[in-house]
């Protein structure tokens, strides 16, 4: 039942290869090349690594929770807008299993776009792009997880399409951008108000451990962010599995 | 399954802010039994199956299923049920193959079975060869034969149709129907709606007639014709009248003006008597009469004699000038 619907959520994408999966990392290359290797020069080093090396891991980070956010959020708002939900509902699937299959169908899609991005940096000359394995790993689970379940959250409360524009604008966009994809926290230590609120920011704290994991530069203390993450994540999924149970906009 | 009933309702009521959409229903469906709830636009027939199936939640009261509760036990009853609306909900992202196998799949079947099963009721439907189309290529006959299609490949104890028949034409129609009967004949029950109501009369063992909520009567049809008023009195005019006499207004008829017609129709216990009476009552107001017949009062006399009654208690009689 469960794997029916991961894999109908994954068919999804998978079938639409060139806008779900090529539009993403067509943007991400952009990045690389007008950022990274045309910009980068000029910028010089960051934290003793090449402008793009330092970059690239908020690239991926911005990537992948971008699209793990924007799969279940969008397939959810379909589901309910024409009513497929529906029969999904009506199965013998527990709320906990719809869930999971709507959350991992999104890190799934999350961690192919990273992927993607990272085997292209390796390509890159002058590019260092995997130094702690296992802390590459663990962050980008834990951050697709995290924006899967944020998606799904979304998914649910979008009455329509515009609704999810708006949570990605005026919420994902602001605190990706301001968690440090561009800069270092030494470049914004002089703004006091910013340098205080980026290190609130649960992206920073992504960012900053998938940069440990790429280039071994962490610039906030690992543990407590890698923590505060799963937990954010745990909690997250735990409300998407209550709103379903509840039926919030599920049923009448 | 705890028990053997597959329907068991026990005053189960569903509210939207003011409006009592149903009204403590409280009846049960046998195994085997071709169940029919009739009703006008907003009666609740569909918010009660809704509940039933997990889409809406009871306000008050609840339901069983074999025996299972809906709100506890879900997950056991809802592998009982195979659900057809009204409204095409299939999956507009897929062809109408994975829209079977999905929900199959959905439903526990093994992944190799599940395209078996989609193959079985596509052919079985005449859909075959529409199996790559995405579902909003097809005719909506199509699209009703697919979700009677897809209700049927979880092998379902008890299935229910939500206007199976609404919209076809009547080859369409007939197919549908036949295929309803065909799953009567393997012993599933069925609960369907329907606006039709010579349908219900030819299709049912039992009907439930619904009315703002409520269930207002229920029985086999020909049971719920007996104790209703049997017959029906047809008088033609010579001309247009504005309203009813006021003798016919009372308790003694529940008389309807067709104004298209230039026609009175009532039902009636004893179709001769009243229909002697009515033509004096008749005479007696000055207005005269071209002919009249009495006939035996079908389902849906009983249906709008019901229906119209509930609904305007204060007033027995309705002259629908502009039906």
């Amino acid at each position: 039942m469960f794997l029916t619907l991961l894999k109908r959520e994954v068919f999804r994408y998978v079938k639409n290869p060139s806008v779900t999966i090529g539009t993403p990392i067509l943007s991400q290359i952009l990045y690389i090349i007008v950022f990274g290797l045309v910009l980068g020069p000029r910028i010089g080093s960051v934290a003793n690594h090449s402008y793009i090396s330092f970059m690239l891991p908020g690239l991926v980070m911005m990537a992948l929770i971008t699209n793990s956010f924007m799969n279940p959020g969008w397939s959810l708002y379909m589901a309910r807008h024409f009513d497929w939900i529906d029969p999904i509902l009506s199965s013998p699937m527990s709320s906990t299993q719809i869930v999971s299959a709507y959350i991992l169908a999104g890190v799934l899609r999350g961690l192919l776009v990273a992927a993607v991005l990272i085997i292209v940096a390796l390509i890159l000359p002058t590019v260092v792009a995997v130094t702690h394995l296992p802390f590459v790993l663990i962050y980008l689970l834990v951050v697709a997880f995290l924006g899967s379940s944020l998606g799904t959250i979304v998914g649910l409360w979008a009455d329509k399409f515009d609704h999810i524009v708006l949570a990605q604008t005026f919420a994902l966009f602001p605190l990706v951008f301001l968690g440090g994809v561009f800069y270092s926290l030494e470049m914004i230590e002089d703004i006091y108000i910013l340098s205080t609120l980026v290190k609130f920011n649960p992206v920073t704290h992504m960012i900053n451990g998938l940069r440990y994991g790429m280039i071994g530069v962490a610039e906030l203390y690992i543990p407590f962010g890698l923590t505060g993450l799963v937990v954010l994540a745990s909690i997250l999924f735990l409300v998407c599995v209550w709103l379903f149970r509840r039926g919030y906009k599920l049923r009448i | 399954m705890k028990n053997d009933v597959p329907v068991q309702l026990f005053d189960i009521s569903k509210r939207f802010g003011d409006t009592l959409a149903v009204d403590s229903a409280d009846f049960s469906i046998q195994k085997g039994e071709f169940f029919g709830l009739l009703g006008p636009n907003g009666a609740g027939k569909t918010t009660l199956i809704k509940m039933l199936i997990g889409l809406a939640n009871p306000t008050e009261g609840t339901a069983e299923i074999f025996g299972y509760d809906i709100n506890e036990d879900y997950q056991d009853v809802h592998s009982y049920i195979g659900f057809a609306p009204a409204e095409a909900n299939l999956d507009r992202e897929f062809s109408i193959f994975d829209n079977l196998r999905f929900h199959a799949g959905y439903n526990g079947v093994s992944p190799r079975e599940q395209s078996e099963r989609a193959e079985q009721q596509l052919k079985k439907f005449d859909l075959w060869e529409k199996r790559d189309n995405k579902p909003y290529e097809l005719s909506t006959g199509m699209r009703k034969k697919l979700l009677f299609a897809r209700s049927m490949i979880i092998e379902p104890k008890i299935v229910i149709l939500d206007e199976p028949t609404a919209g076809l034409d009547l080859e369409t129609k007939e197919a549908v129907q036949n295929n309803i009967k065909k799953i009567t004949e393997e012993g599933v029950t069925i609960l369907f709606t329907t606006h039709q109501i010579d349908e219900a009369e030819r299709l049912c063992d039992r009907v439930a007639i619904m009315n703002e909520g409520k269930v207002i009567e229920i029985g086999p049809p020909e049971e719920l014709l007996k104790s209703g008023q049997g017959d029906l009195v047809r008088i033609k005019l010579t001309e247009y009248i504005d309203s009813l006499p006021n003798e016919l207004t009372g308790d003694g008829y529940r008389a309807d003006f067709v104004r298209e017609e230039k026609e009175i129709k009532a039902t009636v216990a004893d179709g001769a008597e009243a229909a002697a009476d009515i033509m004096k009552i008749l005479h007696g107001a000055g207005i005269a009469t071209k002919a009249v017949q009495v006939e035996k009062a079908s389902l849906e006399d009983l249906f709008l004699q019901l229906t119209s009654e509930d609904s305007s208690e204060d007033s027995q009689i309705n002259s629908s000038g502009g039906s």
